[in-house]
């Protein structure tokens, strides 16, 4: 027997119930979420926090590539404003090479290339839109290139590289000190380097040269000493003579010792000599300077000039080292470009896939949710009638 | 026909006693804890005659009520269990839905603090970005400070509602040894059962089951005795314990409850279990006190790891960084019955024991002993004297003990409760994040050698120089040392990988040096564009420094979503499952004490024709005697 509260209670009951279920069936439509607190499902509920860190995660890594390309893409342009420079120098050298200048000529040359060292220096100084300077390593507010009063540029910057991460695993690193770029080229042909003595005579000019077997180089201060039109001999720093021969300029005039060859062409006299020094490092506006005084110094005579043809061979060859400096690091900057334009793109669809995820996890599925609406509030109307009808049964109607 | 009159009127008297007892059911059908009554009806007695034995009408032997004492218990302890997981799951719903959705959660917010720092790291000059860190920490202590908040109010409402139970309780107590005295009074007076008092001690015990979970033990003269807890009683015959709360021995805030005994009063808290009260001090308990520790152990590590890396790099201005936060120490309460003279001081200084757990440290009269609140699991504690004072480590915490300790002192430990609330930024200067590291280094500019530089750094940047160093290879094995102003402060023989130490640093070169190869090693100047120390800065969230190394900050915060939803929902569930299992304790109950109004109608027609007969079969003994009168009158003088 069911007492006549219990009845009662059990429809309403049975109502309530009803009506909770369908009011959180209508929650979920409304937010469109499906985990609105941990207890609506706990482990998913930590799954989805992860996938929102990862989330935000890869935004950051996003954007640290943004950041980093800006960066190198400023790089790259001031290496290529560099490059032209450069090369624009290079055709003045081969000009004043012509032979055809007198010195008022080449002194018009000489403030030429000064203005171009002016223009060099302006770019390896370039800042960013925040004012950091792009070349000067980590000490980002201080200018990298000062002029000092003897016309010397020195580096003042220092040779941190700062990097940023891309993702997890691979990081970029998005600047370059001026150090590598600008100051630390090799000299020479980066073994060694060749010059024509002032005192010479003789128009005897020197090439850079070249090596031809690296084994027998052996690094040391050699001097070729001219002791007739036709004849040297070359001694090392200790003065031991290491090599003699015949000059012959109708065949290139090729002196070959310790694995390496050196080229002289013109005439030579009696007591020219010319010196081979091992290679150091010398720094792009070192070498201009250098140039800009062999163009302003040189004489009319025909040794001045041959010494001058010798000086612009270096010139030439130093500033071609500069070039292929600037360009690995130009070609650094754009592999790193590459690098993060790739990861970007794995990145993004990581992104989409951990949307997708999160999308899985915790959207509602409205085709479900809205089919258990229907039916939960068809439940609840028909328990709602059903209790009115039940309510009206009573046996003390039928009693008179 | 003396018997005719006589049966009828007993039958008249029967059926009214009936009718009223039909009657008070139906105007009861929708009293709470109403037990339906009947009427028992016995013939009388047989009177003997030489034509057989006549009958003698009917009696009321007696009006008892439906009633079965295991339904009863049973619909109890169900109720008890019941209102136990309600609770329990009402007070977890408020931390559950502190911690809300995951994109607005503390994980969120941790995230934004740590990716600020990797934005910083991208430009570390930017003093826009710098600030931005600045503020995400600021908004991260506000949030943490708002979840203790939070905490702390449900702390003071699970006070209040442990408060309000007890005095409910020992009120239904002092009722029910009342009625206890006047149903026994009345049963001896009338040998009957006092049925409406009985109903009424029975609907008191039943609202005491709400409130806690209790045990019944009818005695012989009808009294109830009723025990809660382990077996403590609470009513004994006429006699009522009293409940009391009071503040605990540690004054920690929290409350304990009471129970009065001849020999005085005696804490009964871990006993309590079932109804409202347990419910209520199970989630204090089990959820509450761990969710507050957490939030502290987050607070603790978060603040320690951040101040350590920014105290191992550079700020701004080219200083060595300083802490950056603080957090509110832990606290060690004394108890109030200590007699020793001893004070007790605490500090956190290993973070890989460090637990979300309080504990008790008790002295025994030779020693210390750490013991976990919650588990009465012993934490291993070393020790060691020197003078009066006792140092302590256990926990990750480290406890000085000075002064003279008495066997049986206590005190309470709580070694993150207050991070929280004390927590705060030490400073608010954009500049003092330290975002380079310190140390930049090179190799010369004409090196032939294919040395490398591999790492160089300053173990302890207290005793640094910042000064700037170069190392100088004479040969490719010999090195020597050199600082600024030229002087030789180390030389050595080179080993490619072996540090090279000196004046506090270390440095270490691989590959091969040829002689005349050097390498700088120089301070970091102010507004450097090194961001090394951002980097790491920004990975705190993932040092796996807490449980022994195993755990990080991120997965602390993890393991709090997932511990307060599965404890939630499983309430809840747990509710659900009771709740029918508690209606359907109920309809067994009321099937046999509850009153259906379409069987008293039906009794109600029947008793009424009943009535009517024995009412017919007095008036046909009054007309049976009118014609006997009617004779005598007839024959009379």
């Amino acid at each position: 027997m069911l007492s006549t509260a219990m009845i009662n209670e059990l429809a309403v009951s049975g109502i309530l119930n009803d009506e909770t279920e369908l009011s959180q069936t209508q929650n979920e439509l409304s937010s469109g979420t499906s985990i609105n607190t941990p207890a609506d499902n706990p482990v998913g509920a930590v799954e989805l926090q992860q996938l929102n860190n990862t989330d935000s995660q890869y935004q950051q890594y996003i954007t640290n590539g943004q950041t980093a390309n800006t960066r190198l893409a400023l790089e790259q342009s001031a290496l290529s404003s560099a490059t032209t420079t450069l090369q624009s120098v290079q055709d003045l050298v081969v000009q004043a090479n012509s032979g055809s200048n007198n010195t008022g000529d080449l002194k018009n040359i000489a403030t030429q290339v000064q203005s171009l060292q002016q223009q060099l220096l302006g770019i390896a100084n370039s800042q960013d839109a925040r004012g950091e300077y792009l070349f000067s390593g980590y000490a980002a507010t201080t200018q990298p290139f000062v002029v000092g009063a003897s016309g010397a540029v020195s580096y003042v910057g220092d040779s941190g590289e700062r990097s940023v991460p891309l993702d997890s695993s691979t990081s970029v690193q998005m600047s370059d000190p001026g150090s590598t770029v600008f100051m630390n080229v090799p000299s020479g042909n980066g073994t060694f380097t060749t010059a024509a003595s002032s005192s010479n005579t003789g128009t005897g000019v020197i090439d850079a040269g070249s090596v031809t077997n690296a084994s027998q180089w052996v690094a040391d201060q050699y001097t070729i000493t001219f002791t007739d039109a036709s004849d040297y001999q070359v001694t090392n720093s200790a003065g031991t003579v290491v090599a003699t021969g015949t000059y012959n300029a109708t065949n290139g005039g090729d002196i070959a010792f310790k694995g390496i060859e050196v080229g002289i062409t013109g005439a030579p006299v009696a007591g020219d000599t010319f010196t081979v020094s091992p290679s150091s490092t010398q720094s792009i506006f070192s070498t201009l300077n250098k140039l800009v005084d062999a163009l302003n110094g040189a004489g009319s005579s025909s040794a001045s000039m041959a010494q001058l043809s010798s000086q612009l061979n270096a010139s030439q060859q130093q500033i071609s080292q500069g070039l292929n400096q600037i360009s690995t690091v130009t070609s650094n900057v754009g592999a790193r470009i590459d690098l993060i334009g790739s990861v970007n793109t794995s990145l993004s669809s990581a992104t989409t896939t951990v949307k997708t995820e999160i999308s899985n996890l915790d959207d509602v599925d409205y085709a479900q949710a809205t089919a258990q609406y229907s039916q939960q509030y068809t439940a609840l109307q028909a328990a709602e009638e059903s209790y009115a009808s039940l309510a009206q049964l009573s046996l003390f109607k039928y009693l008179s | 026909m003396g018997d005719m009159l006589s049966n009828g009127l007993s039958g008249l008297l029967a059926f009214q006693s009936a009718l009223d007892t039909i009657s008070n059911n139906i105007s009861n059908v929708n009293t709470p804890g109403y037990s339906g009554e009947n009427v028992n009806l016995v013939s009388g007695p047989g009177q003997a005659s030489s034509s057989g034995w006549i009958g003698n009408g009917v009696t009321v032997s007696s009006v008892t009520r439906d009633y079965n004492d295991f339904l009863a218990q049973q619909t109890n302890g169900v109720t008890s269990s019941y209102n136990q997981l309600n609770t329990l799951s009402t007070l977890a719903d408020s931390i559950n839905n502190m911690l809300g959705s995951s994109s607005a959660g503390l994980s969120a917010t941790l995230q934004s603090f740590s990716q600020s720092i990797q934005t910083l790291a991208a430009s570390p000059s930017s003093s826009a970005d710098r600030q931005a860190v600045i503020s995400q920490a600021q908004t991260l202590i506000s949030q943490l400070q708002g979840y203790q908040s939070t905490l702390g109010q449900l702390q003071t409402q699970v006070n209040t509602q442990v408060a309000s139970e007890v005095s409910t309780i020992t009120s239904l107590a002092q009722q029910i040894a009342s009625l206890n005295q006047q149903i026994t009074t009345a049963q001896n007076a009338t040998q009957q059962p006092p049925n409406q008092l009985l109903d009424e001690r029975d609907n008191l015990i039943s609202q005491l089951s709400q409130d806690v979970s209790v045990n019944t033990v009818t005695q012989s003269n009808g009294a109830i005795n009723v025990f809660i807890g382990s077996g403590q009683p609470l009513v004994v015959g006429d006699n009522a314990s009293t409940l009391t709360t009071q503040p605990d021995q540690f004054g920690s805030g929290q409350l304990q409850v009471d129970l009065s005994t001849p020999s005085g009063n005696v804490n009964i808290t871990p006993e309590i279990s079932g109804g409202t009260l347990g419910g209520t001090l199970q989630f204090s308990q089990q959820m509450l006190t761990p969710a507050q520790n957490t939030l502290g152990q987050i607070a603790v590590t978060l603040s320690s790891l951040v101040n350590t890396q920014n105290q191992a790099g550079l700020d701004q201005n080219g200083q060595i960084g300083q802490a950056l936060m603080t957090v509110g120490a832990p606290t060690v309460l004394p108890s109030s019955d200590n007699q020793g003279t001893e004070s007790v001081t605490a500090s956190i200084t290993n973070l890989g024991g460090l637990t979300t757990s309080n504990y008790y440290l008790s002295y025994n009269g030779t020693s210390w002993a750490l013991v976990d609140t919650a588990s009465g699991v012993a934490a291993p504690l070393t020790s060691s004297t020197s003078g009066t004072t006792t140092t302590l480590t256990g926990a990750g915490l480290t406890l000085t003990v000075s002064g003279t300790a008495h066997a049986g002192d206590q005190f309470l430990v709580q070694p993150t409760a207050a991070a929280v609330s004390g927590m705060a930024m030490l400073t608010t200067d954009p500049t003092a994040i330290a975002a380079a590291g310190p140390l930049v280094t090179s190799a010369g500019a004409n090196n032939s050698g294919s040395g490398v530089i591999q790492s160089a750094s300053v173990p302890d940047l207290a005793t640094w120089t910042q000064d700037d160093y170069t190392v100088s290879f004479t040969s490719p094995s010999a090195y020597t040392v050199t600082n600024s102003s030229g002087a030789t402060v180390a030389s050595g023989t080179y080993t490619a990988g072996s540090p090279i130490d000196f004046d506090g640093m270390d440095v270490t070169i691989t590959g091969a040096p040829a002689t005349g190869d050097s390498f700088a090693i120089d301070a970091n100047s102010a507004d450097s564009g090194d961001n090394s120390n951002a980097l790491l800065l920004a990975n705190v969230l993932n040092q796996n420094v807490l449980a022994g190394g195993a755990q990080s900050i991120n997965d602390v915060v993890n393991g709090l979503v997932d511990t307060v939803g599965l404890q939630t929902s499983q309430a809840q569930n747990g509710t659900t499952a009771q709740q029918a299992a508690l209606t359907s304790a109920q309809s067994a109950q009321q099937s046999v004490q509850g009153v259906n109004l379409d069987q008293q109608a039906a009794e109600m027609v029947q008793y009424q024709q009943a009535y009517q007969a024995a009412a017919e079969v007095i008036a046909t003994a009054q007309s049976l005697f009118n014609s006997v009168l009617a004779v005598f009158a007839q024959t009379g003088t």
